[in-house]
């Protein structure tokens, strides 16, 4: 009697949690879908900052370059076009350079745009009280003069051909000067895009409308709309429910999930390069013997196969499309493991018992700890150990920044122009010089050479010995490129995924 | 009339907080309300000297975390700028007291790369992880009572057996597993997964939020029954051998009576107490759930915050998640009043 009223108010029990469950649900039927012209997106992180000239995260970049335009810009094999401006001219040894605007341009909240923005969004750069990270690049501008609304002159102390590159890229976005006075842009940003901000809602959604009055002409989508979806497998469970008609997915094992149901995937190879960073002024790093050992034990297929499932491309030190390095010009350019012990024993270290303390950064991009396990295998034989020390991403870039390692798994990111790539790396001023370990006289009169020189035949053969300088030094082992993955529905068409992770090819995209 | 039993565990801080305050402190003082409420201020007061330490000891700072391995370009002056700009080169005193000076006041700070306010973002997350850490456990404590009834009810028998099988594999799964299971299935095979779409809270859009909230709450849930199950259980074995049961079958009352009022009801204390902790655990955000379901909770808010080394943000969310774990300590407490009249008469 009494097992029975248990068993009873047990059952009674559990059909009231299963009943409160099935409440939850409530009607399946008002799963949303895709609303007309909008393409909704889905990434996992969300945008940290609505300063153009700020923004670092790619997130931000992304998102930003759809909003705001640059006085040049870049087509999809990244060669540099007309942006706000419709002319450009290097003269006086390439030390001015002269702009002609484009007219009838106008801001998206309505107001004309002139010189005197692109003047004000320069000068905002410029001045060090802003912080921004582009202002390395432009360093040489001396002044900006804006003879009347269409023209722009920059002076430059040096002859500086890679500063056209450098006026392609995001933080050197034009902004309105009455921004820049008003601050406005901290919370509406404001720009000259084919899309206009609509609203934000932090770590959800980030909205955006078409541009009415974008100078490239009518813009196809309605809007597009970023929503954050913080683990990269849920992205493809949302794409595969039609919540989102595109995700951007980095991690190669999850792209291989995207298949059928409509689906593909349009994998980009990137600019950006893995590498593995020698502390070459930290013993026995300084030695060249020890460095070139370890470029020749190392099999970067093998690394690129084991971390990346061998989807991307084994590269030398020049990512930047119209310069790159050939990756077979290297000391071994495959992997000799008798050399590699040759070279440890004219080093001195002919049973090994290196350790090198190398840091490997985690959660920021999916191949790391992984990459740093290849590489500590193929060292071992060599009797070099790696020390690996994974660390979350904000102590990575503290202890990088510090140059506090012998050696550091690195996803660096590659530009258009060699110039804007290496001059902070590896000329002896650079601001990064401190991290890359590594200068010489040699590659400063490179460098040097590089930025003076405008034919770009020339300056192909420049850089062909800096990269050749790189890899015979063993300064850093280049590895490999990965892809960046766009998984698509099949109703977006028309859309081209960039080396450079733009996302500009929105303003032509369709959604079938 | 419901019996007591010894649960030690159930009143014991109660207990503390008497001795605590009588002697010399004057007469409303000895309150056990107003001694609690002192005690939480202190609890308070310490989390926010901790959580503001722990932040400045871990290595990185706002401009690196803002601008990542870029921040090696920054020049000298413009490096200095920003560290004013983050007033990261004040002294960690002058931070901490205008920090704690700011929330005495009611301003909880600014998020400085978003300029979103921390009392917004609060206000917009708080409300999704209370929903989740009620519905979980809602879910969790009926699931969990309800299997630790049925194995009390034969203990050592099949159902017991079964019973504890259930809750020692709740308990050995962990939520990412789980969830992750879940979201990739369920996707794949109906292609279902509300939570890609943009989250909406109930008054938006009942059902829609119904589905979002489903199966995190599940997950979560299912975490919270298994030691709910495991009290109830010990507890109702401990109960039924108690002279008042027997008492109460030899009165000739039925065995239903006698399971939900006077076991049932002895039990309550310890299953109170275990689901108070749980629930002020859900409440302190479930990170790893949030994260896997996109539910902008305060859990995320916090991990996100913490990536970005936005000090205000961490520090005022986190007073924010312990105000609501002492808050929940001292409802359990008012709970325990409520069904154990020892600790009234104290």
């Amino acid at each position: 009697m009494r097992r029975t009223r248990i068993r009873r108010l047990v059952l009674v029990a559990l059909c009231l949690s299963l009943l409160a469950s099935s409440a939850l649900v409530g009607s399946s039927s008002a799963r949303t879908t895709a609303t007309g012209g909008t393409l909704v997106i889905g990434r996992t992180a969300d945008v940290n900052t609505l300063d153009p000239q700020k923004a670092t995260a790619f997130q931000a970049v992304q998102t930003l370059g759809l909003i705001y335009g640059t006085l040049v810009q870049l087509d999809s094999k990244l060669n540099v076009v007309p942006g706000l401006a419709t002319a450009w001219k290097f003269t006086d040894n390439s030390q001015t350079l002269t702009f002609t605007l484009r007219s009838r341009v106008k801001f998206q909240t309505g107001a004309a745009f002139s010189s005197a923005d692109v003047a004000a969004s320069l000068n905002r750069i410029l001045n060090p009280a802003t912080g921004a990270v582009s202002r390395a690049n432009l360093s040489d501008i001396q002044s900006i003069s804006t003879p009347n609304a269409r023209t722009v002159v920059l002076h430059l102390a040096d002859p500086d051909v890679p500063i056209l590159a450098a006026l392609a890229d995001l933080n050197t976005a034009i902004m309105s000067a009455a921004d820049i006075q008003s601050g406005s842009f901290t919370t509406h940003p404001n720009g000259t895009g084919p899309f206009a901000f609509s609203s934000w809602t932090p770590n959800q959604s980030f909205k955006l409308v078409r541009n009415k009055t974008y100078w490239g002409g009518k813009v196809p989508l309605a809007g597009v709309q970023f929503r954050v979806i913080p683990d990269e497998t849920s992205v493809v469970s949302a794409l595969k429910a039609n919540q989102i008609q595109m995700g951007l997915i980095s991690d190669p094992v999850v792209a291989r999930q995207v298949k059928g149901g409509g689906l593909k995937v349009l994998p980009q190879a990137s600019l950006s390069y893995h590498t593995l960073m020698l502390n070459d002024r930290h013993a026995p790093l300084d030695k060249l013997y020890v460095r070139l050992a370890i470029q020749c034990a190392i099999n970067r297929k093998q690394v690129l196969g084991s971390a990346a499932l061998g989807e991307g491309q084994v590269t030398g030190p020049i990512t930047s499309p119209a310069y790159r390095s050939d990756p077979n010009a290297r000391p071994c350019p495959t992997p000799n493991l008798a050399k590699a012990k040759r070279f440890m024993k004219a080093a001195g270290y002919p049973n090994g018992g290196i350790t090198l303390h190398t840091i490997v950064e985690t959660g920021e991009y999916a191949t790391a700890v992984a990459e740093a396990q290849s590489v500590q295998a193929q060292l071992a034989p060599i009797g070099i150990n790696l020390d690996l020390q994974t660390l979350d991403s904000g102590t990575y870039v503290s202890r990088w920044l510090a140059a506090d390692f012998d050696a550091a798994i690195a996803l660096n990111g590659g530009r258009v122009d060699p110039d804007t790539m290496y001059t902070r790396y590896f000329t002896s001023t650079g601001n990064l010089n401190k991290v890359a370990g590594y200068s010489s006289p040699k590659l400063d009169t490179l460098f040097a050479q590089g930025r003076a020189t405008s034919s770009v035949p020339k300056r192909k053969a420049i850089y062909t010995q800096i990269s050749k300088t790189l890899e015979s030094q063993g300064v850093w082992v280049w590895m490999f490129t990965a892809f960046d993955y766009y998984a698509i529905s099949s109703k977006v068409q028309n859309f081209i995924p960039m080396a450079n992770e733009s996302l500009q090819y929105l303003r032509q995209t369709t959604l079938g | 009339m419901t019996e007591p039993i010894i649960e030690a565990s159930a009143h014991h801080l109660v207990d503390d907080d008497v001795v605590i305050a009588g002697g010399r402190l004057p007469r409303f003082l000895r309150h056990w309300l107003v001694a609690r409420l002192g005690w939480s201020i202190v609890t308070l007061l310490g989390v926010s000297i901790l959580v503001f330490l722990v932040l400045r000891v871990v290595p990185g700072n706002q401009i690196d975390a803002a601008f990542g391995t870029e921040a090696g370009t920054l020049t000298p002056a413009q490096h200095a700028a920003l560290a004013h700009y983050y007033g990261i080169d004040r002294s960690l005193w002058s931070q901490y007291f205008s920090w704690i000076g700011s929330v005495l006041t009611g301003n909880l700070g600014l998020a400085l790369n978003t300029h979103l306010s921390v009392a917004s973002m609060t206000g917009s997350a708080l409300p999704v992880t209370v929903e989740l850490a009620v519905l979980a456990t809602i879910f969790g404590t009926v699931t969990g009572v309800a299997l630790g009834l049925l194995a009390s009810s034969r203990p050592n028998g099949v159902r017991d057996t079964v019973g504890q099988s259930i809750g020692l594999l709740a308990l050995s799964v962990p939520g990412f597993v789980l969830g992750t299971a879940i979201v990739t299935i369920v996707a794949a095979k109906f292609n279902y997964f509300p939570n890609g779409g943009e989250y909406r809270a109930p008054w938006q859009n009942l059902s829609e939020n119904a589905q979002q909230m489903l199966f995190p709450a599940l997950v979560l849930g299912i975490a919270v029954a298994a030691p709910v199950m495991r009290t109830t259980r010990s507890a109702m074995i401990e109960i039924a051998s108690r002279d008042f049961v027997r008492t109460a079958y030899g009165k000739g009352l039925s065995p239903a009576r006698v399971l939900l009022r006077h076991e049932l009801g002895n039990a309550s204390i310890p299953i109170v107490t275990m689901v108070g902790i749980q629930f002020g655990y859900l409440l302190g955000g479930a990170v790893i759930v949030e994260q896997i379901f996109a539910l902008p909770g305060i859990g995320r808010q916090v991990y996100q915050a913490i990536e970005d080394r936005e000090y205000a943000v961490v520090q005022s969310t986190v007073l924010v998640i312990a105000a609501a774990f002492v808050l929940v300590n001292l409802l359990t407490d008012l709970v325990y009043r409520r069904i154990d009249p020892r600790v009234r008469e104290q």
